[in-house]
């Protein structure tokens, strides 16, 4: 037999293994000995769900309103990461194992190589350049009792979004119930309001969302015999602005424009010499990741940000030796139009970023003033305050955590956060595919794309919660995936915040 | 040891004329199954006195139709392997002793976590009805409800610390309604036992209507509930049977819906008939 013939034997064995043992413990009713589990907390994972689009949909529909102002219903604002991207995003609020980059294709310096490059093929298959889109199944994952129903969801997911969507509720609850019994708490991840998102209309996303809210309060109408408290938390944001096939990058040419040679490796970027960095193409959202020498970085950050296609690029900073003579901080620069915004300090010892005099705060969308003084120093808490409903939010952390080994082992040297509508056109489909998945983005610092939104009915929120952070709010959450045998991340030590005290009601108009 | 000659004789017999002597579902004609049966004279062989005694018990070629159902433990059918006959597939490997016994395994379940088996006896039969009842066991041992190949697939099961024992007993029967068709009512009742469960058990019935399209083609419809008066799920499905020399196989697509969602999905074995 040939062995590709031989292979597919196998996988077709492997598949009626599944199939067989799934048709046989699904069918059985097996029930937990009466008492158990008055209280289950349920988790679900909704990817790419913005606090807009829930805001939306509360003021359109008085029914999710009443649930909301009748109901014990809490709603935060979730804080991305940056990169605003699925597959790093999920780590970092679940601490779970770190990635090799932000999304499933990555540059790994150890072999000085770029990993799973253009998604081993996959997209000849049709599947869109969305993240997500492959097969691998990264850490995060584990945390999750349910994320799929077969091994071609992920087809299903992108290929006819709403049935899928459909089948994602149908499968959650029917395991739902039973496995109730049994566990204090259930956690699933639903990937299609992203995909809609990507490839539909916002009006799509909102319906769906109210689907998935008549379908929870239908459950819990059916199951009095347990208090279910769920709670909806979601990755980062949808943008909802279209880009324009013209308006899709190829950030390759990109660089040739501002003179920097785009390499696979450093290998060959030392061997060509001169200005050069690895690209790493991840799928069509509106960040992108660039590796090179540290020597380099800060000056392919400033020519990149040069492009009217790029709003910023991020960097390490050269230390400002006026407030920092000993080195002692962290130094990152935020750069556009091919110049130098700002180059901001942090003390990890205290938790306080350090604002230069000189720099454009006004074109960050950053209230601070700092005239008449050659510096200002603010705690982090008190930055992400001021900076939550800006353009950026939480800007300062989320730069400079970018550029860290926090959720990602491989982290880039310089990071672009696109202009929108420009976005990056990812791994490139073969034929006229192109036009499919320009109808919203996120990966990128904006407001638009990056906050997410946490919505829970078992505890009270702050108004907004930094990814880092989900975690520590959710302990259940937490214990669950320490049950399934997962090694939890300590995370960023300067990520914490005080939610007690975090007061953003001036700013606020739930 | 036993394969090789096996093969040969179903070979030889069924070969030249698959099939040919017996209408699927027709009445029952001894005299020329035993023919088909005994294949060509000129190569004697042991089995043959043996199997011309079993299929005077079941004197239909005892491959047209399945010795189970295709789904798992719920459905069933009134007809059994014939003595020494085998299908060795890779949902179910099934042996029949002297005609009054049919052994059964499921090797998929089996590298699952969850060692089983099923006996299976032969109770009433006439020209029109066969009737069998089923005794099976399914121990599913610590992690069985994570031993999926592929982590894309979810049980509603939770078992990672403690064994679950599920024992089905069902009657089953097959009532030939015409040269084209059969039904294949089961009734199951299922014993659920193990420390950390509540036990129990759940009565459920499924009925299976067989087409019989061509010579060696089913197609078939099956509906089950499980629960009855304490209603757990529907199952609903279609299948396809191929039965042709030596192989059986069959392809089918399944939903199990309960009052809070719905699961759908394939099922497909395949075996060769020895
Ligand atoms: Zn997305």
């Amino acid at each position: 037999m040939q062995p590709r013939l031989a292979l597919a034997f196998c996988l077709v064995l492997l598949s009626a293994c599944d199939w067989d043992q799934f048709a046989l413990l699904n069918s059985i009713p097996v029930h937990g000995k009466s008492g158990g589990n008055k209280t289950v907390r349920v988790y679900l994972g909704l990817d790419g769900l913005s606090y807009a689009t829930v805001s939306d949909v509360i003021a359109m529909r008085p029914e999710v309103y009443q649930g909301f102002s009748g109901g014990d219903w809490r709603r935060a604002h979730f804080v991305a990461m940056f990169p605003a991207t699925s597959d790093a995003s999920w780590s970092r609020i679940l601490h779970s194992e770190r990635m090799g980059g932000y999304e499933y294709e990555f540059y790994d310096p150890t072999q000085d190589t770029i990993v799973n490059k253009g998604y081993l093929g996959l997209v000849n298959h049709g599947i869109p350049p969305v993240e997500g889109t492959t097969f691998h199944t990264p850490t995060y994952y584990t945390a999750f009792d349910y994320y799929a129903n077969g091994y071609l969801d992920t087809v299903w997911t992108y290929q006819t979004t709403e049935l899928s969507f459909a089948d994602s509720l149908d499968s959650l609850f029917f395991l739902l119930a039973q496995k109730s019994e049994f566990e204090p708490v259930f956690t699933a991840y639903i990937p299609e309001l992203d995909v809609m998102g990507h490839m539909q209309t916002r009006e799509m996303v909102e319906e769906s969302f109210i689907v998935l809210w008549h379908r929870i309060a239908e459950f819990k109408r059916k199951h009095p015999e347990r208090n279910f408290l769920f709670t909806l938390f979601s990755d980062h944001a949808l943008d909802f602005l279209p880009a324009s096939e013209d308006q899709l990058v190829r950030f390759d040419d990109v660089m040739r424009g501002v003179g920097i040679t785009p390499v696979e490796s450093f290998d060959a970027g030392r061997r060509q010499g001169g200005m050069w960095a690895v690209p790493i193409i991840h799928t069509r959202v509106s960040y992108l990741s660039l590796h090179t020498e540290a020597a380099l970085a800060q000056s392919v950050a400033e020519r990149v940000s040069g492009s009217p296609t790029v709003d910023l690029a991020v960097s390490l900073g050269t230390p400002n030796l006026a407030i920092d003579p000993n080195r002692r901080y962290a130094w990152t620069t935020l750069w556009r139009g091919g110049r130098e915004l700002v180059t901001f300090g942090y003390d990890a010892t205290t938790d306080r970023y350090f604002l230069p005099s000189g720099a454009d705060y006004t074109a960050l969308d950053v209230p601070v003033d700092v005239s008449g003084a050659e510096f200002v120093v603010y705690d982090d808490q008190a930055l992400f305050e001021l900076t939550l409903l800006r353009n950026y939010p939480d800007l300062f952390h989320r730069a400079r955590t970018s550029l860290l080994s926090v959720s990602v082992r491989y982290p880039g040297q310089v990071l672009v956060s696109f202009k929108r509508p420009y976005a990056s056109i990812g791994f490139e489909m073969p034929g006229n595919a192109n036009a499919i998945a320009s109808s919203g983005f996120h990966g990128g610092l904006e407001q638009l794309g990056s906050l997410g939104v946490v919505l829970t009915e078992e505890r009270d929120l702050p108004v907004a919660i930094r990814s880092d952070n989900v975690l520590e709010l959710f302990p259940a959450l937490a214990e669950h995936m320490e049950r399934r045998h997962m090694y939890l991340e300590a995370g960023e030590p300067g990520s914490s915040l005080n939610y007690d005290t975090i007061d953003l009601s001036e700013m606020i108009d739930q | 040891m036993m394969l090789m000659p096996s093969l040969a004789l179903v070979a030889l017999t069924f070969t030249p004329t698959p099939n040919s002597e017996s209408t699927p579902g027709a009445p029952l004609q001894p005299k020329a199954i035993e023919l088909a049966w005994q294949g060509d004279e000129a190569t004697p062989h042991t089995d043959v006195a043996v199997r011309t005694e079993a299929a005077e018990v079941e004197p239909d070629n005892p491959f047209d139709h399945a010795a189970n159902g295709i789904y798992p433990l719920w459905e069933n059918n009134g007809h059994l392997l014939p003595h020494r006959r085998a299908l060795i597939g890779s949902s179910n490997v099934l042996f029949g002793i002297g005609g009054v016994v049919q052994l059964g395994v499921a090797p998929t379940s089996l590298v699952m976590r969850t060692p089983n088996f099923q006996l299976k006896v032969p109770l009433y039969r006439d020209d029109r009805v066969l009737l069998a009842g089923q005794l099976g066991t399914y121990v599913l041992m610590p992690g069985a409800d994570s031993a999926f190949a592929s982590s894309r697939y979810t049980s509603r099961i939770y078992n990672p610390d403690h064994t679950i024992v599920v024992a089905p007993l069902s009657v089953a029967a097959t009532i030939k309604v015409a040269s084209w068709l059969q039904l294949h009512p089961s009734v199951t009742a299922l014993g659920v036992f193990g420390s950390k469960v509540r036990s129990e058990v759940t009565p459920g019935a499924f009925v299976t209507a067989e087409l019989l399209a061509l010579e060696n083609h089913s197609l078939l419809l099956h509906g089950g509930e499980i629960g009855m008066w304490d209603h757990d799920q529907y199952i609903f499905g279609a299948s396809y049977r191929l039965n042709w020399q030596w192989l059986e196989a069959r392809a089918g697509y399944f939903y199990r819906i309960s009052p809070d969602g719905m699961q759908g999905q394939p099922l497909v074995s395949a075996g060769l008939l020895l």
